[in-house]
């Protein structure tokens, strides 16, 4: 099974054989895990997720027509996040405002000092443009990929992604000097 | 190359990604542009920040429910078959359909040609088995000690359209020999249905010489004038010499042999 790529891996799956999901857990559950962990700081929320992602490939095996595998699973995962995402802000609205607000607690303080400068420097992003960059660079996705994950061209990706280094270069020496 | 190109390339550049061509013209102009240089080592800066970031690491539950699922999903599954993909087959499915469909009708048909069959042949056994069910039981009940035993057993051959002989002997035998002359008259008419046998005619004329009861002779003359017996002419005539015949019985012998003749 480990010689196989991931895209006849997942066609044995589609054809019933649920074994081949082990190798593909092997092959992404760390990525997944990290492309959440980028988003969500949170380790019980992050692997909650990525064993949902795991399930969404299961139960949707016959919705796979083929395409490039790792498109298809971080297009899954993308869509976990945002449901998840919509249910925090229903549900917590208060944490919000006091995200908006600044007023961080001391125990934030202290999370935000084990967090790396690349890190913090990510956060002055906006959600979309640290998606694409934590694709990138962190999960190791190319920009054809991430064309077919977002809907669009890998043309308009690679001039997304010089554009969001640009700015990211600038924030990162920027603080790092001051 | 302008600045801004470089600016805008500098991701594939140091990727590596790049056709060997344009990562020359791109090296050339780092090597003589100051900004474009400093932009370089920044943006590799960058990069090597990112691949230093620690790849985080997810706990042993997330393996540990992964496989629960696994398990879970496996047993849950049906046995999945794939459709087939069925193009440029109208013609064939139609075939399919049609061959189907007489398959069906034929299966019906013969369904129920079986079906019948099946029946009348269980009829047919069934009848069979109760035919010998009555014969076992009047052959069991005929030597019974009691009288009225007897006549049942013979009573059972009445519903028997084709008694073997041995039913026939078992009733001639008790037309003859029975002491009790209820039994033997009972046997006599159930052998009155019975006259196509020559066993049976034969033996109701050997039973006029010997039968000594004016009930069952009766019986037995008016039966066989019925089948028009001509045999049975010269028995009822020495009957007839017969000093100790009853008045009635004679005439009824007279009526009889005028009968036949």
């Amino acid at each position: 099974l480990n010689q196989l790529s991931d895209e006849e891996l997942m066609e044995i799956v589609a054809g019933g054989n649920l074994d081949a999901m082990t190798q593909i857990f092997e092959r992404y559950h760390i990525r997944l895990y990290n492309f959440f962990f980028q988003k969500i700081r949170d380790v019980a929320v992050c692997e909650d997720l990525t064993q949902n992602v795991f399930l969404k490939v299961i139960k949707y095996k016959h919705s796979y027509k083929g395409g490039k595998f790792v498109s298809w699973i971080f297009k899954i995962a993308r869509n976990l996040f945002y449901d998840y995402y919509q249910e925090q802000k229903k549900s917590q609205p208060f944490e919000e405002i006091e995200a908006i607000t600044g007023e961080l607690d001391d125990e934030t303080m202290e999370r935000q000092e084990e967090v790396s400068h690349l890190m913090k420097t990510l956060n002055c992003l906006n959600e979309k443009d640290r998606e694409l960059i934590v694709m990138n660079r962190i999960d190791g996705v190319k920009y054809e990929q991430i064309a077919e994950i977002i809907d669009s061209n890998a043309v308009a990706v690679k001039t997304k992604i010089h554009r969001i280094v640009k700015k990211l270069r600038t924030n990162y020496f920027e603080t790092l000097t001051s | 190359m302008s600045c801004t190109e470089i600016e805008n390339n500098i991701v594939d550049y140091i990727d590596g990604l790049l056709a060997p061509e344009d990562a020359k013209v791109i090296e050339a102009h780092i090597n003589s542009c100051t900004s474009c240089k400093k932009m370089y080592h920044e943006t590799k800066q960058l990069f090597s920040a990112f691949s230093d970031e620690p790849i985080a690491q997810p706990t042993a539950n997330l393996r540990m429910s992964f496989e629960q699922m696994l398990e879970k999903e496996k047993q849950v599954q049906p046995k999945v078959i794939p459709l087939q993909k069925a193009k440029n087959s109208s013609y064939k499915s139609i075939l399919q359909i049609a061959a189907s469909i007489a398959i069906l009708i034929t299966g019906y048909l013969l369904g129920g040609y079986q079906e019948s069959k099946n029946s009348q042949q269980e009829i047919a056994n069934y009848k069979n088995e109760q035919k010998q069910l009555k014969e076992n039981m009047m052959l069991a009940m005929i030597d019974n000690s009691s009288p009225s035993k007897r006549i049942k057993a013979v009573n059972y051959t009445e519903e028997l359209t084709t008694p073997d002989t041995k039913i026939l002997k078992a009733l001639i035998e008790r037309m003859q020999q029975d002491s009790n002359s209820n039994v033997r008259l009972t046997a006599v008419e159930a052998l009155s249905k019975f006259t196509n046998s020559e066993l049976v005619k034969t033996s109701l004329i050997e039973t006029l010489s010997i039968e000594k009861d004016p009930s069952i002779q009766i019986e037995i003359i008016q039966i066989l004038v019925q089948i028009q017996e001509k045999r049975a002419l010269n028995p009822m005539k020495k009957l007839l010499k017969k000093p100790e015949l009853p008045n009635y019985l004679k005439t009824q012998v007279s009526i009889g042999i005028a009968k036949l003749i």
